[in-house]
């Protein structure tokens, strides 16, 4: 069960918006490490902060833009009955997505990013990210405060930081790939499978606060929203609050970031309400970040760039207790670091350490000997030809990575988890829709 | 005799002529120099930061924002009532001078990024 909602919900979507880069005037590189969505720099994150409003006050409206991405995926064992429905067991090519997005203003106040996605491994539309977002400036205690309301459909699509699993590394990954049953809730399971709303603040450009609440769809719904899987998915009883909390400061060509976020829901697994209770599931994070500007008048100049992130789940499992006969309780731990080196915003090589460890439950994760645990590393080149002040071409964006995931543990075992390193070649193509 | 000097009278009448020349050259050169003698401040806009958050300036007094960064910036100068003036697009090298021509606290700032603001009083 764990397994089934995992395998699908770390298929990542990927972002990249010329639309922002239309109603702003500004070249790619500006907003993006690697001059390619969706790692962002410090002006990102105020755009972000201030809802998708800031423009040069030219006409751009509406703001629509569109974004293609095909992939080759080779894994070291081939995938028995196909890797997904309509594909081989290896080697395949696919056109994993088509998104267009409505990314800017909707008035001078208020703005959106808000994707539909065309998934051409699962085939079918699906409603994607959404975040729409009102800002405000004011004053408290003498220093400037930005606070703002967001009603979003992702925890952590609406946060400023690439640290968290919306928008965290890898910016692009297989869904034709292996990956490891076991995740957090907060670690992509609720994308487009609920609904919140929230409200933050950044006080004197240092700390960060934000609360938020959530709402499981129902089936009905995420049908309609083509949101996958719909059958054996969890439905959520409440409300699901979601907390962040970071301090961020930036000096010189220095920025760096510490903060925690989490979260608390209360879940009848697949959806089975016979127990008559809930799993309660509580997701507790830190994580950091920090950039490195070789120079900051210079959109095109080197950057380090660096996230880490861990998230401590602690599962009462009262309901999967009795439906699977599981612990009455399990811990789920991830943690991730990764660092890129943009050289001249075109090429990007970036690596990425991953590990989850939990308490082994056979009956609840699905693994073979019960344990939950996956480790590894993702090694990635990107190469960005455009986006940049002086490119040749202006209006459209692309990015081709190379990347490799090499497993040193696979579902508890350490046996065989090489044979789902992934070679995965993605060419990932942006541009704005008139 | 040297009272009744005509020359003497021509001379002092001459004075009065060339102390009223000197009067009016004076003050057309003092309306012509006026504005020379107006204070150039240069604010550099760089990492998409204004180089300072506040200036005072007297009426006239000009200030020149210079686009060092390699992007596009759009001055707006905002009034105490709030009212904005759009100085128009920045490209990369360019300067631009709003005026401030009425005494008040301005408010600078760049539309496409929000962290550029400063505070301009002209007194």
């Amino acid at each position: 069960m764990a397994a089934t909602l995992v395998m699908f919900s770390l298929a990542r979507t990927a972002q990249a918006v010329p639309s922002f880069a239309e109603q702003t005037g500004q070249p790619c590189s500006a907003c993006h490490v690697g001059a390619f969505g969706p790692q962002l720099k410090q002006a990102a994150r105020d755009f972000k902060l201030y809802g998708y409003i800031n423009s040069d006050n030219q006409d751009h409206f509406p703001p629509l833009a569109a974004m293609v991405q095909t992939s080759f995926t080779h894994t070291n064992a081939p995938q028995s009955g196909g890797a997904a429905p309509g594909f081989g067991p290896n080697d395949n090519f696919a056109a994993d997505q088509v998104s267009l997005f409505y990314a800017g203003r909707i008035t001078s106040e208020i703005g959106a990013f808000a994707q539909i996605t065309y998934d051409g491994i699962q085939h079918n539309f699906t409603m994607d990210n959404i975040d729409i977002r009102h800002a405000r400036e004011g004053s408290l205690f003498g220093s400037d405060i930005v606070y703002g309301v967001t009603l979003n459909n992702s925890p952590t699509v609406q946060d400023l930081w690439n640290s968290t699993p919306a928008w965290g590394f890898p910016y692009s990954s297989s869904g034709l790939a292996p990956t490891p049953a076991a995740a957090t809730l907060i670690d992509g399971t609720l994308a487009q499978a609920v609904v919140g709303a929230g409200a933050y603040a950044l006080w004197n450009d240092l700390v960060y606060l934000e609360l938020d609440a959530y709402k499981g769809l129902g089936r009905d719904v995420r049908n309609a929203l083509g949101v996958v899987p719909v059958s054996d998915s969890n439905s959520y009883d409440g409300l699901i609050p979601y907390w962040r909390a970071a301090l961020q400061h930036e000096f010189g060509q220095h920025y760096v970031q510490f903060g925690t976020y989490g979260l608390q829901a209360n879940l009848y697994p697949g959806g089975d309400k016979t127990a008559g209770t809930t799993d309660q599931i509580t997701d507790t994070a830190l994580d950091a970040n920090y950039q490195w500007i070789a120079d900051p008048d210079d959109t095109t100049s080197n950057v380090v760039s660096a996230h880490a992130t861990y998230i401590h789940e602690k599962l009462d499992l009262d309901a999967s207790q009795q439906l699977v006969g599981s612990n009455p309780t399990n811990t789920l731990s991830t943690f991730r670091a990764d660092v890129s080196y943009s050289i001249g915003a075109t090429y990007t090589p970036s690596v990425q350490y991953f590990r989850t460890r939990g308490s082994s439950d056979a009956a609840y994760w699905g693994t073979a000997n019960g344990s939950p645990d996956s480790e590894g590393i993702i090694g990635e080149i990107a190469y960005v030809p455009w986006g940049k002040p002086d490119s040749s071409v202006t209006r459209v964006n692309a990015r081709l990575a190379l990347q490799y995931v090499a497993y040193t543990k696979f579902n508890g075992t350490e046996q065989g988890a090489s044979k789902n390193n992934t070679i995965y070649l993605n060419l990932w193509v942006a541009l704005p829709w008139r | 005799m040297a009272m009744n000097d005509p020359n003497r009278r021509r001379s002092k009448g001459g004075a009065k002529h060339k102390l009223a020349a000197v009067a009016v050259i004076a003050a057309v050169a003092l309306i012509i120099a006026g504005p020379l003698r107006a204070a150039i401040t240069t604010i550099d806009q760089k990492g998409q930061k204004f180089s300072i958050t506040s200036v005072v300036i007297a009426v006239g007094d000009v200030i020149q924002y210079q686009n060092h960064d390699d992007v596009t910036h759009d001055i707006m100068v905002i009034d105490e009532q709030g009212e904005a003036t759009d100085e128009g697009l920045q490209r990369s090298g360019e300067i631009i001078a709003p005026e401030f021509d009425h005494p008040g606290t301005y408010q600078v700032r760049c539309s496409i990024h929000p962290r550029m603001k400063m505070t301009v009083v002209v007194r």
